[in-house]
């Protein structure tokens, strides 16, 4: 039987999944790539999946979404559509491991800015 | 007696060439130079530390496909390469100071179960905060409401080395129910 996802119930949801698609396919560099062909390619691949969920949470920061606006974004990753809609695991466990890969990004990309400003200062000391 | 020749015998063995003409001032030339020319690296070591580097690359690969190689001697040659680039990546690491990777659980098994480690720390706090009964009634509804969110205001001891409000960064943790629906 093939996956299908479930249908956003309300605007937010349907905001939400045509951003998570439009930074996926910024991700994978398929510009023609649908939802439905997303979500059976990672639903059930859990490794890819968090994968995904990584990098789309680090382009939509990059892209400018705030932390908050992000973990919406990623309420409708395939893999938490899967597992709390097909799979009945609870929402907040899944709402946590949501939060936690987008703060870990804004973490990641606050100590790159850091050292990266830390570098140009050295490298500035050097010319000077 | 006349000894036997072995077959290993420099005029029996069969050799083979690897030959590269680097321009100087091209990115491998700058390499060649660091192996060959180089005051620090005496250019016999610098050959060989060349082939060291072309094998542990390459040499799995080579013999993936070899008769007369035995599986273990196999699985034997790439552990060999993957130990030799893993010394690689660590030393390079180590000269210019950078850090690992966040790790990141590559088995789906060992996901699941840091997943099902946070689901019970989460489910804890709920408890602990007496919050559990709305969460309960979240379910059943799938109705967010705002008082939940209220009532499961984290730990701050759990807070300890994270370096900003967590819930003033990403909103309160059933802020995102509606979007997931």
């Amino acid at each position: 039987m093939t996956l299908k996802p479930k249908q956003p119930s309300n605007e937010s949801g349907k905001a939400a999944r045509q951003q998570y698609l439009d930074l996926a396919k910024h991700v994978t560099g398929e510009a023609n790539l649908d939802y439905v062909t997303l979500y059976q390619r990672f639903a059930e691949n859990d490794w890819a999946a968090v994968k995904l969920d990584d990098a789309v949470a680090s382009l939509s920061l990059r892209f400018g979404n705030s932390p908050k606006q992000t973990v919406g974004i990623l309420h409708q990753s395939p893999y938490l559509q899967h597992q709390v809609h097909h799979c009945n695991v609870p929402l907040a466990p899944m709402s946590q491991y949501v939060r936690s890969t987008v703060l870990k990004t804004v973490q990641r990309q606050k100590q790159a800015q850091s050292q990266q400003r830390s570098s140009l200062q050295s490298s500035d000391l050097e010319k000077s | 007696m006349a000894r036997k020749r072995s077959p290993n015998s420099t005029s029996d063995r069969q050799r083979i060439q690897f030959a590269y003409n680097a321009d100087r001032d091209t990115r491998i030339g700058e390499v060649f130079k660091y192996l060959l020319k180089s005051d620090k690296v005496p250019s016999r070591k610098g050959k060989h530390k060349g082939l060291d580097a072309i094998a542990a690359f390459w040499q799995a690969f080579a013999y993936k496909e070899k008769e007369g190689v035995s599986e273990e001697e196999k699985m034997a040659i790439a552990q060999e390469s993957i130990e030799s680039l893993s010394q690689q990546i660590d030393l390079i690491r180590e000269t210019f100071g950078i850090e690992p990777p966040v790790t990141v659980t590559t088995d789906p098994a060992q996901l699941k179960q840091e997943m099902r480690l946070v689901a019970t720390q989460v489910f804890q706090e709920f408890a602990s905060s007496g919050a559990i009964y709305a969460l309960a009634i979240e379910n059943v509804n799938t109705q967010p409401t705002n008082a939940v969110s209220a009532t499961t205001k984290p730990d701050p001891h759990n807070d300890e080395g994270v370096d900003f409000d967590e819930e003033a960064l990403l909103g309160g943790l059933f802020d995102s129910s509606d979007v997931a629906a």
